[in-house]
């Protein structure tokens, strides 16, 4: 879907326009130190080649918890023996919710202003592909219907709220001109509207600008052996056609839905430099 | 294909990958070339599209209850030689099912009713993977396939699928059920006597701290009830782990032609190569379009339109757009076990949803010194 570089292109676009803006990955392994050829990603926001006010990092449940525990314990050592420990470790690694909810702590804990401060204008999510995402954001509400009571109920039920915050949160689904991703973007629409009383922003991503704007002579292009090229042209026109009419129909907010064209560069930092600009126009 | 011959005579085909790069399609893929080859092939697959779904011949029910179906030879456009089987894995149903095998009747039940367990057992961490590997070893065990492929769970990281089912484990060692159960039934003052005595129960307050009575309940009554199946959720573990990592098992590596997958797909090999598994078959997907030749020159007049040079510009810049990717994958397969196949799927110019259009990528599938 490009779904990563659409994230990066956004979080550069709000750089861009002057905010403090950090790009998140969630999880174990950096995409973004691939793509950017960076030495290492770490949880606390680096910079990110030479774009100013933008921060990249890359958060996992326990690197979350570690900060939040530091926080709320202050001595050192104590938390290094709840951190530490092989039983802790285990759990965090593998409890239901734990990880999810200290990641979506850390995320809206500026907002909640709970836990270690952070200055930013705006964080930018590269979240997990569409199902996995959706049941990650069930996850603080699910457990504070689990548990009602005491701190962990309490900071399930805000961050849920935050989440839900369209004052605090925007959502951007990726999607491209495709019949598969169409669906699961659509079911997602639902969802979001349904769960969340939310309607995301949809970015069709990879858009075919047609560069031929006069009417062929269909003869003269089979005489060349382009044809086969002119039918895949005039055939993705039509699935874009099909798949922004179905994406708008299902957002209903004919607004909510931009496309961004498919950019032929080697370097993803050109790549999303491009997009970045595109972005912003279309702001 | 010779190549591929060799590779439908593994017993189990492992198809990982990352989110998006047509996984299932490739899987399905896979299973319809071997039946054309004459084997009894089961797909299992964790999500398919519901056409694709319908088009296999699952209904909404056999989906539902993940049922093992065969594909019915009229669904194809050729009937194969073999026979194709199709299931969805459900991790709910299987996780369920596996603890009423295990725990006695009483405590299943009171498990079903636990909050957490209603709520997130799907989502613990590795449960998807533990359930996928759990389907497949019982598909295993049946005997009544030649080849069974599965389908992994979306992940991040190719990597992540392996690496799931241990943390579910080391959740369920004993050390830790222990831990909560040596916790359990204390009074509050009992706790704040022990918080001062032992680093274990220091952890342990921060714990509750942090999380509150009421969920520190709920987990304990979680892991005293996982008591009953602990050792055999750990004994199954080391029966898949020897079944990964036999002969029987290949692993297929699907990707698409974008440079960062790529770049994961061979660190994926050597972490694979380390960890004792056999990565068999690189399979990239959305390798080059099907209309797309990139050896040949398209001559064009000066006198031709506008509209045939645009399309010929158009040509040229897509070839060599896939002339550098292929490049690219000759440069970095060098560094891979020679004996890895590679195969290579194009792009269709029309969406792939049923048996019908599997079956064209199936027939289109080339080996990359093809191309």
């Amino acid at each position: 879907m490009g779904k990563s570089t659409v994230a990066a292109s956004l979080a550069l676009a709000q750089a861009r326009a002057g905010r403090k803006t950090l790009l998140v990955e969630f999880g174990e392994k950096s995409y973004y130190q691939w793509l950017f050829k960076l030495p290492n990603v770490t949880s606390h926001g680096q910079k990110l080649l030479d774009w100013p006010n933008l921060k990249i990092a890359l958060w996992t449940g326990h690197s979350c918890l570690t900060e939040y525990v530091g926080h709320l314990v202050r001595i050192k050592a104590l938390a290094d023996i709840f951190l530490e420990n092989d039983v802790m470790r285990a759990l965090i690694g593998a409890a239901p919710a734990l990880s999810e909810v200290a990641l979506l702590g850390k995320l809206t804990s500026q907002i909640r202003r709970v836990g270690p401060s952070m200055n930013y204008d705006c964080i930018v999510v590269d979240g997990f592909a569409s199902g996995h995402f959706l049941s990650m954001l069930r996850t603080p509400a699910s457990l504070a219907e689990a548990i009602r009571f005491g701190p962990m109920g309490e900071h399930s039920r805000q961050i849920d709220q935050v989440l839900r915050d369209p004052k605090y949160c925007s959502y951007y689904l990726v999607s491209l001109a495709e019949e598969l991703p169409v669906i699961e973007s659509c079911e997602m629409i639902e969802a979001f509207r349904q769960e969340w009383s939310i309607t995301p922003n949809v970015i069709g991503n990879s858009w075919w600008n047609s560069e031929i704007t006069e009417e062929p002579d269909i003869a003269e292009i089979e005489r060349a052996g382009l044809k086969p090229l002119w039918d895949y042209n005039q055939e993705r026109e039509q699935r874009q056609q099909r798949a922004s009419e179905k994406l708008k129909g299902a957002l209903g907010e004919e607004e909510k839905f931009f496309t961004l064209p498919w950019v032929d560069r080697e370097s993803a930092k050109e790549r999303i430099e491009e997009l970045s600009l595109l972005l912003e126009s279309q702001k | 294909m010779k190549e591929l011959e060799e590779l439908f005579q593994h017993e189990v085909l492992v198809c990982v990958g990352t989110g998006g790069v047509g996984k299932t399609t490739s899987a399905a893929a896979l299973g319809v070339k071997a039946a054309q080859a004459g084997k009894r092939v089961l797909v299992l697959t964790i999500d398919p599209a519901q056409r694709l779904a319908t088009s296999l011949g699952l209904s909404e029910e056999a989906r539902a209850k993940g049922e093992i179906v065969e594909v019915p030879p009229s669904e194809f456009a050729q009937p194969p030689k073999g026979q194709l089987f199709a299931s969805v894995i459900q991790a709910q149903k299987i996780f369920d099912d596996f603890i009423c095998s295990e725990a006695p009747a009483d405590q299943a039940e009171r498990l079903m009713k636990n909050r957490l367990y209603q709520q997130l057992t799907t989502r613990l961490a590795g449960s998807q993977e533990f359930t996928s590997l759990e389907k497949l070893l019982q598909c295993h065990e049946d005997q009544r396939f030649d080849l069974i492929v599965l389908d992994t769970p979306p992940a991040q990281h190719s990597l992540d699928f392996l690496g799931a089912p241990l943390k579910l484990h080391a959740l369920f060692q004993s050390s830790v059920t222990q831990w909560f159960l040596n916790s359990k039934g204390d009074k509050e003052q009992g706790w704040l006597k022990r918080t001062l005595s032992g680093g274990k129960d220091r952890a342990f307050s921060i714990l509750k701290q942090l999380t509150g009575s009421d969920f520190i309940r709920e987990l304990q009554e979680f892991f005293e009830l996982a008591q009953a199946w602990q050792k055999k959720l750990g004994q199954r573990m080391v029966d898949v782990h020897r079944l990964l990592t036999s002969e029987k098992t290949a692993f297929v590596l699907v990707t698409s032609f974008d440079e960062a997958k790529l770049d994961e797909a061979f660190v994926f090999h050597k972490e694979l190569k380390r960890q004792g598994y056999q990565l068999s078959c690189l399979c990239i997907n959305r390798a080059y379009p099907s209309w797309l030749n990139i050896n040949v020159d398209i001559e064009v007049t000066e006198s031709s339109s506008q509209a045939v040079q645009t399309l010929r510009s158009m040509y040229r810049r897509w070839q060599s757009h896939f002339r550098r990717r292929r490049e690219r994958v000759f440069k970095e397969k060098k560094k891979m076990n020679p004996e890895t196949l590679t195969l290579l799927i194009p792009e269709f110019t029309s969406d792939i949803y049923n048996l019908q259009g599997i079956e064209r990528i199936a027939e289109s599938v080339l080996r990359e010194e093809d191309l």
